[in-house]
């Protein structure tokens, strides 16, 4: 058996993984990666690395009973690399651009996207977030915030 | 000889001697849009093993880090001119004895007539 959360997780990055495979015609992403502990991926232009934040309790959306009802909130970080060549004249702020449209694109796709094949309650965007180009590549990352219940005593199953 | 030329061949004769701390690797040059295909090629270089370092500025991510000396000439290392930080990568294992695999130079620490000093992650 698979935590809930986790399976959450292997379907935000399944979904993620069509854009590399010609999902879109603007964005050609290399690849689409989940970090281990000693991560040995490389940079690379047009990448994405997909990162299980925090996970918070919603009180507000948990509720009481045999067993009691556990809201999480799983703040999903959609980092996105570029790269261009150093004779490359396209803004960053270009591929920064066709980068996030396609991620929010494929991720929605489905017609109830945001409950992940009923897995999850609710799923909300927050602000893209760009990272400081010091590291010798471009990075932008969007905040997706999953909510999904489980009960209290187990996190294993979906409670709707 | 000049001292520029001394700079140059000490370069290649001393400090990338593979009986001393130089070791072969692979470079692999980026194919820019319209640019002529660029074919690999072994060179020699120093390859300075960093501890792992974060990626992202919260620390979700990890990568090596490496600091990688290379002669600036177009044939026995990389030169200045045609080095691409935007997507040229190098071939070494991550570990000494480790198998090779490529890695992205992702910035030109420092250069001179002599050497290029490249930061791979």
């Amino acid at each position: 058996m698979v935590p809930v959360g986790e399976r959450i997780a292997e379907k935000v990055f399944q979904r993620l993984q069509r854009l590399a495979a010609g999902f879109s015609s603007n964005t050609i992403v290399s690849e689409v990666i989940r970090p281990k502990m000693f991560n040995e991926e490389t940079p690379k232009h047009n990448q994405i690395v997909l990162v299980s934040g925090d996970l918070e309790i919603d009180e507000a959306l948990s509720h009481p009973g045999n067993p009691a009802a556990t809201a999480w909130v799983q703040n999903f970080h959609i980092h996105c690399h570029v790269i261009p060549s150093e004779k490359d004249p396209t803004p960053v702020e270009t591929y920064f651009a066709y980068l996030l449209a396609d991620v929010r694109k494929v991720l929605t796709a489905p017609t109830a996207w945001h409950n992940w094949d009923e897995l999850a309650i609710n799923t909300v965007f927050r602000n893209p977030e760009r990272a400081l180009s010091t590291g010798g590549f471009a990075r932008i990352t969007l905040p997706m915030l999953v909510t999904y219940r489980t009960p209290e005593n187990d996190p294993y199953t979906v409670r709707g | 000889m000049t001292l520029r030329d001394s700079i140059s061949d000490d370069a290649a004769g001393v400090f990338l001697n593979n009986d001393e701390f130089s070791e072969t690797v692979t470079y692999y040059p980026h194919r820019y849009f319209g640019d002529a295909l660029r074919s690999p090629r072994s060179i020699k270089a120093v390859v300075i093993r960093e501890e792992v370092t974060t990626l992202t500025e919260n620390g979700e991510v990890t990568s090596p880090l490496f600091q990688v000396h290379v002669a600036n000439d177009d044939t026995i290392g990389i030169s200045s001119v045609e080095l691409d930080t935007g997507g040229d990568q190098i071939s070494f294992g991550i570990r000494d004895g480790e198998a090779s695999t490529r890695r992205t130079i992702v910035r030109l620490l420092t250069q001179d007539s002599g050497m290029l000093v490249l930061e791979c992650r």
